[in-house]
């Protein structure tokens, strides 16, 4: 069961669904870390390579999970941005 | 092919099930499978925010042949027909990136100089240039970032892949442009009383 602290998100990594608990007072992008790892994701844990989306909206990773007003369950896309274009 | 088919074909169907097990989000965005047969996947792209309707604006064949050895390839087609479409036939010139110059006082244009479809001659068929696809990657320009420095960035899968030509292609279209070319059709004549 999560404590008061935790909210179980679901993140869609490369269209590979990652449940992740995570800590309501930690930047979004704190758990990028753990996440791409979960999703076996290597050597592309720089936040600024990432968006985080929630349907139409990308979130703001540095604002704190709590104040994201995300529902447990919430799924959210992270989707990596362009590499090399042209 | 270098790859078994048996392997390629295990990594398609495992993407295309990650696409359709989030297939709402994808048709809300205006990405909509319409065949999936290895090796190739034919989606199709709609501008949802085109008033009064949604409309659809290209589509590709995405083909996963030696995957994930190499990454997928893409190509435009005729959304109906299948044809390949030369680079003139594309809706939009698909804009990553614009410089904003100054032109006058307090006046700035910007400048589109970068684009994820490319083609040496506006009758060819264009290529996606992008990190994780087939065609950057076998591009002599680009022999020093080889694909298996990406292959488990994430890039390269049809995840990616859509998310960029979504991205690029039809998330910012806000509607159309409609040229109307006004000619002389026939003489307007009083006749003679």
């Amino acid at each position: 069961m999560a404590s008061d602290n935790k909210i179980a998100l679901v993140f869609i990594v490369n269209g590979n669904p990652v449940p992740f608990e995570a800590n309501v007072n930690e930047p979004l992008h704190a758990v990028l870390g753990a996440v791409l790892a979960a999703a076996g994701v290597v050597g592309e844990a720089d936040k600024d390579r990432w968006d985080f989306k929630l349907g139409d909206n990308t979130l703001d990773s540095n604002k704190k999970i709590g104040d994201l007003g995300l529902k447990p369950g919430t799924k959210i896309f992270l989707n990596s941005k362009a590499g090399a274009v042209g | 092919m270098f790859v078994d088919p048996a392997i390629s074909r295990k990594k398609f169907d495992q993407e295309i099930a990650h696409f359709r097990a989030e297939r709402p989000a994808h048709h809300r965005r205006g990405i909509w499978l319409m065949d999936a047969t290895f090796p190739n996947a034919l989606f199709i792209f709609a501008a949802t925010n085109t008033k009064p309707h949604p409309m659809v604006a290209f589509s590709v064949v995405i083909n996963f042949d030696n995957y994930d050895a190499e990454p997928p390839s893409i190509q435009f087609v005729h959304p109906i027909t299948g044809d390949k479409l030369k680079k003139r036939e594309l809706p939009h010139p698909f804009t990553t990136h614009v410089q904003r110059v100054m032109v006058g006082p307090n006046q700035i244009m910007e400048v589109p100089d970068q684009w994820l479809a490319i083609a040496f001659d506006e009758d060819l068929p264009p290529f996606v240039c992008l990190q994780g696809v087939r065609e950057y990657h076998n591009h002599p320009a680009h022999d020093g970032d080889s694909w298996w420095l990406h292959r488990k960035s994430g890039k390269g899968t049809l995840s990616y892949v859509l998310d960029q030509l979504a991205k690029y292609g039809i998330d910012g279209i806000r509607g159309v442009q409609v040229q109307l070319v006004p000619t002389i059709g026939a003489f307007v004549v009083q006749s003679p009383q």
